[in-house]
């Protein structure tokens, strides 16, 4: 079976949301929004919401890990896929199980506490940065960009 | 390119503007000029200059003003009637603006880019419901991937 057409994911700890529904996705031009969360694949309501969001004629799919994992091989290839995750934790777990991710944008990964803040939009923890580092390990390109229109902000300083 | 000139009451302008940086990032060929009450008498020069010196660097300029009636519309319009290639569209929102910033770098022309922007800004106007959702995606999956 040919590859699934995946052409970009994306971290951002507030999954489909203004910036991802009105900006990227027409950058992109994918028809379908792939959530690979364990959380919302299990929760309705915020699958609700995201669904409101996304735009007209763009499918949206919310699906664990696992079932991302299980299911990308029979994407069709009229899919064009754009994957959203909020962890880089969950990217590489993505990648580790065979789902053939070769470009991670990193646009919101919130401030919290045992966070720090490294670029405008993205705080991480020592578990953050040894997830993209393994990501980078693997061959994934990482780019650090909020929305298509800012610039791409260096992504050395993940590892500073 | 079409130029675009926000304009509204206080810091309407101000505030869209913030709103479009966080979601869309900055953007070329963009200015806002708020109405401040303290600056009425000059407002309507203000808005003139920045239309104009707009309008020398873009094939035209779409004004979006907040209220029909209300200052910042009246000055637009008859601004729009001494300078060639300015429209005027009142009633503003933060759809129409972000949709329109997407789109307007193709072949549109100001009087598409102007009927755009109002068919964009009544379709963002919407009562939903969580429950009516799901019966609604629900046709949404094709037999054919995943």
């Amino acid at each position: 079976m040919a590859e699934p057409n995946i052409l970009l994911t994306r971290i951002d700890a507030r999954l489909i949301h203004g910036q991802v529904a009105t900006q990227w996705n027409s950058t992109l031009g994918s028809n379908l929004i792939l959530v690979a969360n364990d959380d919302v694949a299990n929760n309705t309501m915020r699958q609700n919401l995201m669904k409101m969001a996304a735009p007209a004629g763009v499918a949206t799919r919310f699906f664990s890990l696992q079932k991302t994992i299980d299911i990308i091989g029979k994407a069709s290839p009229k899919q064009k896929i754009f994957i959203v995750c909020d962890c880089p934790e969950d990217v590489l777990t993505l990648a580790k199980g065979g789902v053939p991710i070769k470009k991670v944008n990193i646009g919101n990964m919130h401030m919290s506490e045992g966070k720090r803040q490294v670029a405008t939009s993205v705080a991480v923890d020592d578990a953050d940065v040894a997830a993209f580092r393994e990501l980078q390990e693997m061959g994934v390109e990482l780019e650090i960009r909020r929305v298509p229109s800012t610039p791409v902000e260096d992504i050395n300083k993940l590892f500073a | 390119m079409i130029g675009f000139i926000l304009t509204g009451h206080g810091d309407f302008s101000v505030g869209l503007k913030s709103a479009i940086d966080m979601v869309a990032g900055d953007q070329p060929e963009f200015e806002i000029v708020p109405f401040e009450g303290s600056q009425a008498a000059t407002y309507g020069d203000t808005l003139r200059d920045a239309i104009s010196a707009m309008r020398t660097e873009c094939d035209g300029v779409l004004v979006f003003v907040d209220l029909l009636g209300g200052t910042p519309f009246n000055q637009a319009m008859m601004i729009a009637n001494d300078i060639e290639n300015v429209e005027v569209v009142t009633g503003t929102n933060l759809p129409m603006l972000i949709e329109l910033l997407l789109t307007r770098s193709g072949a549109a022309g100001l009087e598409d880019l102007a009927a755009q922007a109002v068919a964009v800004g009544q379709t963002g106007i919407v009562h939903k419901s969580i429950a009516s959702i799901g019966v609604a995606q629900a046709a949404d999956d094709d037999e054919d991937g995943i």
